[in-house]
């Protein structure tokens, strides 16, 4: 069940009317059984598999806590930790350890033939493993307490909205939450409402019309002119925005018309003037995750290698956070290139304060955000493609610029869906320029006449019918 | 909480309303290969592939016969339409419940009922739709006219090669020029001689055949053709499934049910790719159809 179809609609509507009906204390009970459904309707023979991670790290959890002996808490917290990771392994690179171990074999000459896994992924796999780990560590280092009730852990782990995609709420976050009784806010409700509202129109108007362009470019590289493959790469940028932010901005407004605060995914990437700036806006829950339970450690570890420990720290985290989204050579290098560039500008660090201090300001903001973004781009050119190979052979077709192909675009068949990409891009922008002035930026209408205002939902919900996309319905993000 | 949902549903009623009179007004012309056989009704049906759909007219195969009608040509393409979970729900929603003595032609394609290991993904089309009633239909439009508002962009066209009738029969108007024909039905030959070793006849798809000659037998009388194409690619299909008329006899015998293999007499008809019938055999098959049904 997507968050965007009907299905979740109907699901959603149901799941309020009933909320708010029930008496207070028996409300988590039904987001609980409203969360396993809905995960039921992605795959019911991993449930077995989710069950078994929530009931041992929960009980495991709290006997690392209640164990007075600190080998023993250790020991707790290593089988709660590496009992996730293995299924993590099992089901997320273990395929590809093994595909790659056997074309080792095939070009030393042997030919082996392995089992592989063909079940599938579990849905949140990658999302639900993190955050379990993450509490367990919390617990253990005493930042907040082990959970006693399995239904409200349950509840934390699998709360529908993040279960596919996050955030990756952390405990102190989310569990206060769950435990309080959650009354009817309308401004709350109304807000929530707007919320989705603003996430669907990213991913059915802007995500999946880009994606039309930029699969066009990314399915057959070599057939297409320099002008095809720049413009496919830019709103390749927007596309894995608009999706993943639109997913998010629907699982934030889901949770807060049920009284709930999911953390902030992402802040205005765009305008970032550096990487470090650039991973504090983009996915934020994840990139908070790496720094405090991988960085932080880390770092604290390669203390007395100086700067070279620093460097040492963000090539591991960041190398594993690519991986995190899969298991491939590409997005190994994803990793491998965000932190050479997040590690040569950790060792720029004293030219650039020289820089910005011979230069004007407003150059040198505008230059940092280009090349931040540009930076960015480059990467997710090589997270897209299917191998290195395709993603330089994709760069390196923008120099095949052919003032002819301009036709192609802006005449061909595609005009008015090409035409409206960039309508809904620069709204997208708007939107976000628009955040900067205002945290409350989905209210600003507030103070207008009811005439106007109710002209505005009613106008979005009509762009959203008609002019959305509805065929792709899967989120870029649910598949990790 | 009663004031949100009465909100969202006044701010959602204008787009309602323009979704109506958009689909009111702009779903009459050509929409796609497959509108007019989910909106049309049909007592009797013609159940089958895009072998079916071109190449079998539902006014002339029933006419004169005392069988529920009117027909409607209810087959889709061997993607879209091999006997599977999906299109079996799909008969069970368009048949009218009251019908008690309709005829049901069964067509029998060897891809609709084999399997290929690679291909995983069935087809949507039929499986998601829940309405196969009425026009317009929304739900249809909306599901397959994306985004919505190029509905209005096509403004009632016309496809001049693909003529979609309200019986569901698809007229594909090809060059009949012999020459032209040929050099398609080889490029056909071409692509089935490479794809059919890769198909095996599936249990799966068999069952769900069987499942709909159960329940269209409750409806009336249900005969299962075979429907003529090009003889080279009759003998690649039969020389990749030998066991086909037998496996399809067998469950004729167990249903109580006839099945006529046309494909020996493949060569009394002309075809505009090899595998679908050209416009003047499409007739001359319809009535040899009708003939059939007249006399059994």
């Amino acid at each position: 069940m997507a968050l965007n179809s009907i299905h979740y609609l109907f699901f959603l509507s149901i799941v309020f009317v009933l909320y708010f009906l029930l008496p207070g204390k028996q409300r988590w009970k039904l987001l609980l059984a409203a969360s396993v459904y809905f995960y039921c309707t992605f795959d019911v023979k991993f449930l077995v598999l989710i069950a078994f991670s929530i009931f041992t790290s929960f009980f495991l959890t709290i006997k690392s806590e209640e164990s007075a002996d600190q080998s023993k808490k250790k020991l707790y917290l290593h089988m709660v930790v590496w009992s996730n990771v293995l299924i993590l392994c099992v089901f997320k690179y273990y395929n590809f350890f093994v595909e790659s171990a056997v074309d080792l074999f095939v070009s030393m000459g042997l030919h082996i033939s392995p089992t592989l896994i063909q079940i599938g992924m579990p849905i949140g796999l990658s999302f639900y493993t993190f955050q379990i780990i993450g509490y367990s560590l919390d617990v253990y280092y005493d930042v907040s307490k082990a959970e006693r009730n399995l239904g409200i852990y349950s509840l934390y782990i699998l709360f529908f909205p993040k279960l596919i995609s996050g955030p990756i709420e952390q405990s102190q976050n989310l569990l206060p939450q769950l435990h309080k009784e959650q009354n009817f806010d309308y401004n709350r409700v109304t807000s929530g409402i707007k919320l989705i509202a603003w996430g669907v129109f990213k991913k059915v108007c802007i995500a999946d019309r880009l994606s039309v362009f930029v699969d066009t470019v990314f399915s057959s590289p070599e057939s297409h002119g320099g002008l095809q493959a720049i413009v496919g790469c830019y709103f390749l940028v927007f596309m894995v925005y608009a999706d993943f932010s639109g997913y998010t901005d629907m699982a934030v407004g889901t949770a807060r018309i049920f009284g709930f605060d999911l953390i902030r995914n992402f802040n205005r990437p765009f305008i970032s003037q550096n990487l470090t700036e650039f991973w504090k806006r983009w996915h934020i829950s994840l990139y908070a995750w790496f720094y405090e339970y991988i960085y932080n450690p880390l770092s604290f570890s390669f203390r007395s290698l100086k700067k070279w420990g620093i460097v040492l720290a963000i090539f591991i985290t960041i190398t594993l956070s690519g991986i995190w989204h899969g298991a491939g050579m590409k997005f190994i290098i994803y990793g491998l290139l965000n932190s050479l560039g997040l590690s040569i500008e950790y060792l720029l660090t004293p030219f650039r304060v020289k820089m910005r201090k011979s230069i004007s300001p407003v150059i040198y903001k505008y230059c940092s955000i280009f090349i931040t973004f540009h930076f960015f781009l480059f990467c997710l050119i090589v997270f897209e493609s299917d191998n290195f190979k395709e993603a330089l052979s994709i760069i390196k077709s923008f120099s095949k610029i052919n003032i002819h192909e301009v036709g192609w675009y802006l005449f061909g068949d595609n005009k008015i869906e090409f035409i409206l990409a960039f309508v809904f891009v620069f709204i997208l922008l708007g939107m976000e320029y628009w955040q900067a002035k205002t945290d409350n930026y989905l209210s600003f209408h507030l103070k207008l006449p009811y005439l106007v205002r109710w002209t505005v939902y009613s106008a979005v919900i009509f762009i959203v019918v008609y002019f959305g996309v509805f065929k792709t319905s899967e989120f870029v993000y649910a598949q990790f | 909480m009663l004031k949100i949902f009465a909100k969202i549903l006044l701010f959602v009623l204008p787009a309602a309303i323009a979704v109506v009179i958009t689909g009111n007004n702009f779903s009459q012309g050509f929409i796609d290969y497959h509108y007019t056989k989910i909106t049309g009704e049909g007592k009797s049906l013609v159940i089958g592939t895009s072998r079916a759909s071109q190449g079998i007219i539902p006014n002339m195969v029933i006419q004169g016969s005392n069988y529920d009608g009117p027909m409607l040509n209810f087959a889709f393409t061997t993607y879209n339409s091999p006997y599977d979970e999906g299109y079996y729900y799909a008969i069970e929603k368009k048949l009218n419940p009251s019908v008690k003595n309709g005829i049901f032609i069964l067509e029998i394609d060897p891809l609709a009922i084999a399997d290929n290991k690679k291909d995983k993904s069935p087809s949507k089309l039929l499986s998601q739709q829940w309405i196969f009633h009425g026009n317009p239909n929304y739900e249809y439009l909306y599901r397959n006219i994306n985004p919505f508002y190029t509905l209005i962009l096509r403004n009632n066209e016309s496809n001049p090669n693909c003529i979609p009738n309200k019986d569901g029969w698809l007229k594909i108007i090809l060059s009949e020029d012999s020459v032209q024909a040929r050099e398609r039905g080889i490029s056909k030959l071409n692509t089935l001689e490479q794809t059919l070793p890769s198909y095996k006849i599936s249990p799966r798809k068999i069952a769900w055949l069987e499942k709909t000659i159960s329940l269209l037998k409750q409806h009336g009388k249900v005969i299962l053709i075979r429907i003529p194409a090009w003889k080279p690619i009759i003998d690649a299909e039969n020389k990749n499934f030998t066991a086909l008329n037998q496996i399809v006899l067998k469950i004729c015998k167990s249903y109580n049910v006839r099945y006529f293999d046309f494909t020996p007499f493949s060569q009394k008809y002309k075809y505009i790719d090899g595998n679908h019938l050209d416009g003047t055999s499409v007739k001359l098959f319809s009535k040899e159809l009708n003939r059939l049904i007249l006399s059994n």
